[in-house]
């Protein structure tokens, strides 16, 4: 069942690839449903909508990782669909590296209505700048913080320490 | 026009530890923002700092009510990323604790959309009486009425005590019986169904755009549920069907549940039946290996996925959790929007958001 289940997620890697041509750097198949797919920010909105209409009809999840040693700042999409079954038991992972200074990207929003809280988390979380989004404003935390974005990685917190 | 701002909340009851900002002209709702975040506690900052297995509690205490769920589904990226496999054992007692909480997590949202929300006290009395019985059930099992911290990377941390399978099956076998009596006094009470029956309708089109999961997204007519579409402890070994329904009101948002429960119960029959021998749990490191994973676990309010990534430490390098609540919320802005103020708090109910769980 796993080398039937594989490969039908490197078909979907590869279909992605032969679509998208030079637009991703990277689609991969990992294991038991998860794709990994890699993109630059320009082009980022082109992938998403290809991405939408390949039947990736919603967002699991948005997450950044922060890499300060490497001056790099991660954004992670996670996709699944709900209107296609050959899709339903996958998640695909679109990232996009960006620069730590400054971080942004166009958001992904107008193609998926529910990144539309996660990129606001995004934001608030990492001071990401999620640009065309149409209500980019803090979430969770508390209005006068001022502080740095709590979960990039130069943030301490002395009590955790 | 000239409007009036509306706040509803963020004092506990009828919103929980959230506000809800209402524009209004007369009674009707002309827009509604909720503002969230009132219990953020950093979870996924904390989470940085902690070993694996100090990160447990921490990581299922934003829903108490449905704890196994957020325990496993923060466990299974870590057990992806050691290669632990869970012998089969520890698998079935998973998804049997997991079961038995989803009906308790159901019986107190019904509690809470009964008592608070509909003014029914006497759903409250069923519903918190009947999960009383599974908390009995949970404290057998794990010790804990709520909380366990019972799944620890590689499998459970003990075994099925002397008597809980006897004691499982008189509880379903009583529980059975009274979902009778609550269908009968609650959900098919005229008072009850007019009340909910074609309020805050989500169709099908505007659930997937908007990414709602659980049940919110099944009573919208979209079966999807990850125990049947990516099958994850031993859901593909047993038999049960995903309850659905095409009206998206907030009276089939209900009825999901309400038949969900039936499907655990049906469920944890054949648990009980098929219960293999062996182990109950592996080692495993106390380290999250190099990598990134993501898990996805079908939580009583919908898809939960934990998105781990590692670096080789006994700290993760990162936790993103993405829970239920959270994506349910994209709908609550969406629902009420041109409704009348008396119909909020059947809309807000009908989604068993659980602020803790969306705020983290």
């Amino acid at each position: 069942m796993t080398a039937t289940s594989s490969t039908l997620e490197q078909d979907i890697a590869i279909t992605i690839k032969e679509h998208l041509g030079s637009a991703v750097e990277n689609a991969t198949a990992l294991d038991k449903g998860r794709i990994s797919v890699i993109t630059r920010k320009e082009v980022a909105r082109d992938v998403a909508a290809w991405l939408q209409r390949f039947g990736l009809d919603h967002v699991l999840a948005v997450s950044g990782v922060d890499y300060p040693w490497e001056n790099r700042l991660d954004v992670v999409y996670f996709l699944s669909s709900y209107s296609r079954d050959n899709l339903k038991h996958v998640v695909v992972s679109l990232k996009i590296h960006l620069e730590r200074e400054k971080p942004s990207l166009p958001s992904l929003t107008p193609t998926w209505e529910s990144a539309n809280m996660f990129e606001r988390e995004t934001y608030e979380m990492f001071g990401v700048n999620f640009e065309g989004h149409p209500n980019l404003q803090k979430l969770l935390l508390e209005d006068n913080w001022d502080g740095p974005p709590p979960l990039r990685k130069d943030l301490k917190i002395p009590e955790l320490a | 026009m000239s409007t009036l701002d509306l706040n509803v909340g963020p004092q506990h009851p009828g919103s929980g530890h959230m506000r809800i900002k209402a524009k209004t002209d007369g009674d009707i709702i002309v827009e509604a923002t909720p503002d969230i975040g009132y219990v953020h506690r950093g979870c996924e900052k904390i989470a940085e700092s902690r070993n694996i297995i100090k990160n447990i509690p921490m990581l299922e205490r934003p829903n108490i009510a449905d704890s196994s769920h957020l325990n496993w589904s923060y466990i299974k990226p870590i057990e992806e990323l050691q290669k632990v496999e869970v012998p089969e054992r520890g698998l079935h007692i998973r998804t049997m604790l997991c079961e038995i909480n989803r009906i308790a997590s159901h019986l107190y949202g019904m509690a809470i959309m009964g008592g608070i929300f509909s003014g029914h006290t006497t759903m409250y009395m069923f519903g918190f009486g009947d999960r009383e019985l599974l908390l009995d059930l949970h404290e057998m099992l794990t010790g804990a009425r709520m909380t366990f911290s019972f799944f620890v990377p590689g499998g459970v941390r003990r075994d099925l005590p002397k008597g809980f399978i006897e004691k499982l099956a008189e509880t379903l076998g009583y529980l059975e019986r009274h979902l009778v009596a609550i269908d009968r006094v609650f959900l098919s009470n005229p008072l009850f169904v007019e009340r909910a029956r074609g309020v805050g309708v989500l169709r099908k089109e505007d659930a997937i755009k908007l990414g709602v999961v659980g049940p919110v997204l099944r009573a919208s007519g979209v079966a999807c549920d990850v125990r049947k579409d990516t099958p994850y402890g031993v859901y593909d070994k047993v038999d049960f069907e995903i309850p659905s329904f095409k009206e998206g009101d907030s009276l089939s948002r209900w009825l999901v549940r309400f038949e969900e429960m039936k499907q655990s119960i049906l469920i944890l029959r054949q648990l009980m039946r098929d219960i293999p021998k062996g182990p109950i749990a592996r080692k495993s490191p106390l380290v999250v290996p190099k990598g990134e994973a993501i898990g996805r676990i079908e939580s009583s309010r919908g898809e939960i996925n934990h998105y781990i990534v590692g670096d080789g430490g006994d700290k993760p390098y990162r936790v993103k959790m993405s829970t239920g609540s959270f994506k349910n919320l994209a709908a609550l802005p969406f629902l009420l929007k041109g409704v009348r103020i008396g119909d909020l708090p059947i809309i807000y109910g009908s989604l068993d958001y659980w602020p803790v769980e969306a705020d983290r």
